[in-house]
């Protein structure tokens, strides 16, 4: 906690150096805290401190995201559907995760993008006999038309809209059905019952009815089915099965036992690895990979097929770490150990592994080993050769350390350019003596020297790109003692302290709930943190005492809701 | 004799390949202004990282300066242009995502996005609802999102806003567009065509029965995201019907594929013979076009002798290199400006029932700063605006600039963006 209140001393000194008012108005970096300007400079951290009262944050109407959508539909419809998704409007990205609620704006042309998938789910699934018998399984035909028809909108409308239906919905859906009926296809009613429930609000957002908690009038208690959506949509990235909502049904998800002993089986579900990769890669920033240009005269290690190796051998690292109950997943910051194809171990400079994607136990002279030396995190920060290492000290901030860094000021002064015989640490150092730009690079850049001996695409390099030898030597001001000597000390030292375990909470906290975290927040965050701690920082552990908690399984009651 | 045709029934051709462009066929618009009373339209074009100032603004005011490097790619338009310089921006932290929002907005983005609506979309919203699409929202780049300095992607990467925080996030996609904004090539007389009519029909009166009945167990904040939901779907409700109402290439079969292959500045110009073909057709009258995101960092380009990385470039000052992908910006304007150009319309062109704002997020771009900002009004607004000349102006507001665009727009509003000023030398 110490370090906490010591970081947000130097945060508000980021910007000392003389710069305009309005560049003093800090923004929430990490997207974190709700609210902007001059607050949130200093509200960074509280979170973890200013736990004084039960209380919980907003909760808002969540629209499906196309992460959601796709999964979704796969676990109505089955494998192997035409691409519908990616026609999609892009979801604005806040705090790095595409999935706030209050970002997920709709437009027309995401409701012609939702009909346009629609209709085509629906023609694929009337059209192929096999996944038809599999998701109908009865014939719209003849006498057992009407009977095949309310069986199908019954049990395909549940699923998609995550509850059993009442008269009304049921009534709704057979009507479209009807709209159908002289349709020379028989089969066209059913396409209809689809394109009607998967256009519905009911699908395409995920709706919070909830129950006013009998205990505390201040709360709405959410019901089992809402919540066997959010454990379903967290942690398999879907609706939930028929299954999860037998269980809800019955009352299984009412009280914390329920929830956690149904979280435990999802975790199991083979789908919940690509699920929960979703929010490791959001968190990391490695979606940003995708879209990351070299030049290949400069970088001829460089190639297109790179950046996806990149972040699926990182995902690989955090899977191996992930997992385990017994696992300590901050141990991925130390691994002496990664993932490569040849092509990746090419680039690091190590034995390439007999086939694929495979682990490479590294050697002390190998300089490699952990997720900040990993070449998809090297790369994404790999923006200038010789402003590395602001951008990485930027990383380490944001996404390790969920620390709010104001964005650059109103009028930025270039990064001087080199002068003959300068190194670029050198360079950064002079540039930092203008006090207008010390505030705020004296946080960046020493954090990032500790990554100097990797270039802009990962591979190790002795010297810098003005070929003076590299000097690895930094520290994080506003850490105490927080000084190292290259990545591997750099990582000791994040490895023990409590703000990156605390961040990584803050980080599946906003990922989960689909929302910054507010100040209301606090006292949900600390217990998350005590539990991860309790649990040997086990990412099972994590993951249950989230789905445990009163925010996961409860909203705030609003004064205009019934 | 009227021209309007359905939208599907302009698709029977289908087959017919077409080299790019597309549009060497003649468009044959709906007589927009044959009754006189059409509003022109307003178009917003966005080019990134500011300006190469001395290659731009011109040393006189007036009527009679003389051309710059950046202002020849126009020259052909020179009559129907007003050059101007001199706008004071909003400068805020971070730069691009400030300049970016207020390009159209005249105001700073928060977290969320921008801090109030976009200029095309207050008069789409005023006077937009008598066109299939009420406004169109166009871009090129696909750099990824990824919010940045505590920003929404969406700061850098739209300058279409509805209102404060709600992006209009735009079309990337050449075919798609084409196909929303003209069809699928099924006859509309068909039999296919008028089910198919029928039954989303059908699908849309029950989700707006489902709003409906959702909106009655949910609170205040709730219900306006339900609400927003049932006015995107009823503008689809109307469109299902709509018409489309002048002559159109059909789709190549190859297209797709070819455009995303054949370079950044083909489907750019792709992308803008769609957005001129909705414009003369009348599918819309208010629209935006980014051709880069904010911050842009568009690489090389070996056709168009393009080398480096924009931002960098900026950044580090190499006054030439700016120049260079600045002016591939501003011929992408041209482009447009030729497509409506020579689309007649009334006594004149599309383009002179246009008004066209091209501009971008920063004055000059390797200081970073909001100062001098430069823009070229295009087309006159149907004579509200005089054209062909440069205003020189000296640190007038851009909000007055918005504001007195959209005036001259016919659009009715006392203020935009917190001011009321509007730009007499206008």
């Amino acid at each position: 906690m110490r370090r906490w209140a010591l970081t947000a001393v130097a945060m508000a000194a980021c910007y000392r150096g003389g710069s305009s008012d309005e560049s003093a108005a800090a923004h929430d970096d990490t997207g974190g805290s709700a609210g902007t300007g001059a607050d949130t400079g200093e509200a960074q951290g509280d979170g973890a401190e200013a736990c004084t009262a039960d209380q919980l944050g907003p909760a808002y109407l969540r629209r499906l995201t196309a992460h959601e959508y796709r999964g979704s539909v796969e676990t109505l419809l089955g494998p192997g559907l035409p691409d519908v998704v990616g026609a999609f409007p892009d979801d604005p990205v806040v705090g790095g995760f595409d999935n706030n609620a209050e970002a997920l704006v709709i437009d027309d042309r995401l409701v012609e993008r939702w009909r346009d998938a629609a209709e085509t789910l629906g023609a694929a699934t009337i059209g192929d006999p096999d996944r038809r018998a599999l998701v109908v399984g009865c014939e719209p035909i003849g006498d057992d038309r009407a009977a095949c028809l309310e069986d199908f909108a019954r049990r395909f409308g549940r699923l998609a809209w995550r509850h059993t239906l009442d008269d009304d919905e049921l009534a709704g859906l057979l009507a479209v059905a009807d709209a159908a009926a002289d349709d020379d296809d028989p089969w066209q009613a059913i396409a209809l019952v689809i394109e009607a429930a998967l256009q519905s609000p009911s699908f395409v957002f995920r709706v919070e009815r909830g129950d006013v908690d009998p205990d505390d009038p201040t709360r709405v208690r959410l019901r089992g089915t809402e919540v066997a959506t959010r454990l379903s949509m967290l942690l398999l990235g879907s609706t939930p099965s028929a299954a999860l909502l037998d269980r809800a049904e019955v009352g299984e998800l009412d009280d914390a036992d329920g929830v956690e002993a149904a979280a435990r089986e999802l975790l199991a579900d083979p789908r919940a690895r690509a699920a929960m990769r979703e929010f490791y890669a959001q968190w990391l920033q490695l979606p940003v990979l995708e879209h990351v240009v070299r030049d290949a005269a400069e970088h001829p290690q460089w190639s297109e097929t790179l950046p996806a190796t990149m972040t699926e051998a990182t995902l690989a690292l955090i899977d191996a770490f992930a997992w385990d109950e017994a696992a300590d997943v901050r141990d991925v910051l130390t691994a002496p150990f990664g993932f490569a194809d040849a092509e990746l171990a090419g680039l690091y400079g190590v034995a390439a592994p007999a086939d694929g994607l495979a682990q490479i136990d590294y050697g002390p002279d190998d300089r490699r080993g952990g997720l900040l030396t990993e070449a998809s995190i090297l790369t994404l920060t790999g923006k200038s050769a010789s402003g590395l290492p602001i951008f990485r000290g930027k990383f380490l901030r944001e996404a390790l350390l969920c620390e709010s860094l104001p964005p650059p000021p109103a009028t930025v002064p270039a990064i001087p350019p080199a002068v003959e015989g300068e190194s670029d640490r050198e360079r950064l150092e002079r540039h930092r003596t203008d006090p207008a730009c010390s505030g705020c690079h004296a946080l960046l850049d020493p954090a990032g020297f500790g990554l100097a001996e990797y270039d802009a695409i990962g591979a190790h390099r002795t010297v810098d790109s003005t070929g003076a030898p590299i000097d690895a030597r930094g520290s994080l001001s506003g850490f105490d003692g927080f000084e190292f000597d290259g990545p591997f000390e750099l990582a000791a030292l994040l490895h023990d302290d409590p703000a990156v375990s605390q961040c990584l909470v803050r980080q599946l906290f906003r990922y989960g709930a689909g929302r910054r975290d507010t100040e209301a927040d606090a006292c949900t965050l600390d217990g998350l943190h005590q539990a991860f701690d309790d649990g040997g920082f086990s990412m099972p552990a994590l993951i249950v005492a989230f789905v445990r908690s009163d925010a996961f399984r409860e909203r705030p009651r609003t004064e205009d809701g019934p | 004799m009227s021209t309007t045709v359905s939208r599907r029934s302009l698709l029977r051709g289908a087959g017919v390949a077409l080299a790019l462009p597309w549009l060497e066929a003649m468009l044959r618009p709906r007589a927009a202004s044959a009754g006189g009373t059409a509003l022109p339209r307003l178009v917003t074009f966005f080019v990134p990282n500011g300006l190469p100032l001395e290659f731009f603004t011109p040393s006189e005011a007036g009527p009679d300066y003389a051309t710059t490097p950046l202002l020849d790619p126009l020259a052909a338009h020179r009559s129907k242009l007003v050059v101007v310089s001199g706008i004071q921006g909003v400068g805020g932290p971070d730069s691009h995502a400030a300049g970016t929002s207020a390009f159209s907005t005249g105001q700073l983005c928060s977290t969320l996005g921008a801090s109030g609506p976009s200029i095309e979309q207050v008069a789409a919203a005023q006077a937009g609802s008598d066109t299939p699409f009420r406004s169109l929202a166009v871009a090129v780049q696909d750099s990824g999102q990824w919010s940045s300095n505590g920003y929404s992607s969406a700061c850098f990467t739209n300058t279409a806003w509805s209102a404060a925080e709600t992006p209009i996030p735009p079309e990337r996609d050449p075919a798609a567009m084409f196909l929303r904004l003209f069809g699928d090539g099924t006859p509309e007389a068909s039999l296919e065509a008028e089910r198919r009519a029928a039954y989303r029909h059908s699908v849309i009166d029950h989700v707006k029965v489902d709003l409906a009945r959702l909106r009655g167990q949910l609170g205040a904040d709730d219900r306006a995201r339900l609400d927003a939901h049932l006015d995107a779907v009823r503008q689809v409700e109307l469109r299902i019907d709509a018409v489309v109402s002048c002559e159109v290439p059909s789709l190549p079969g190859d297209l797709p594929a070819e455009i995303w292959q054949a370079g950044y500045y083909r489907r750019a110009q792709a992308l803008l013979d769609l957005l001129a073909m909705a414009l003369t057709c009348g599918s819309t009258r208010y629209a935006s076009f980014m051709l880069c995101d904010g911050a842009s960092n568009g690489g090389p380009d070996a056709d168009l002798a393009l080398a480096g990385q924009h931002h960098e470039i900026a950044h580090a000052g190499d006054r030439e290199a700016m120049r260079q992908f600045s002016a591939v910006h501003v011929a992408q304007f041209a482009y447009l400006l030729d497509r409506l150009a020579e689309a007649s319309e009334g006594d004149g062109s599309v383009l002179d029932h246009a008004l066209v704002m091209m501009g971008t997020e920063l004055g000059d771009g390797t200081g970073h700063t909001a100062n001098d900002l430069p823009f070229v009004l295009a087309g006159g607004a149907s004579g509200a605006i005089e054209t062909g000349r440069h205003v020189a102006l000296s640190g007038a507001p851009l909000a007055a600039l918005h504001l007195t665009c959209l005036q001259r727009c016919g659009i009715e509003v006392d203020s935009f963006a917190g001011t009321g000023e509007t730009l007499d030398a206008l």
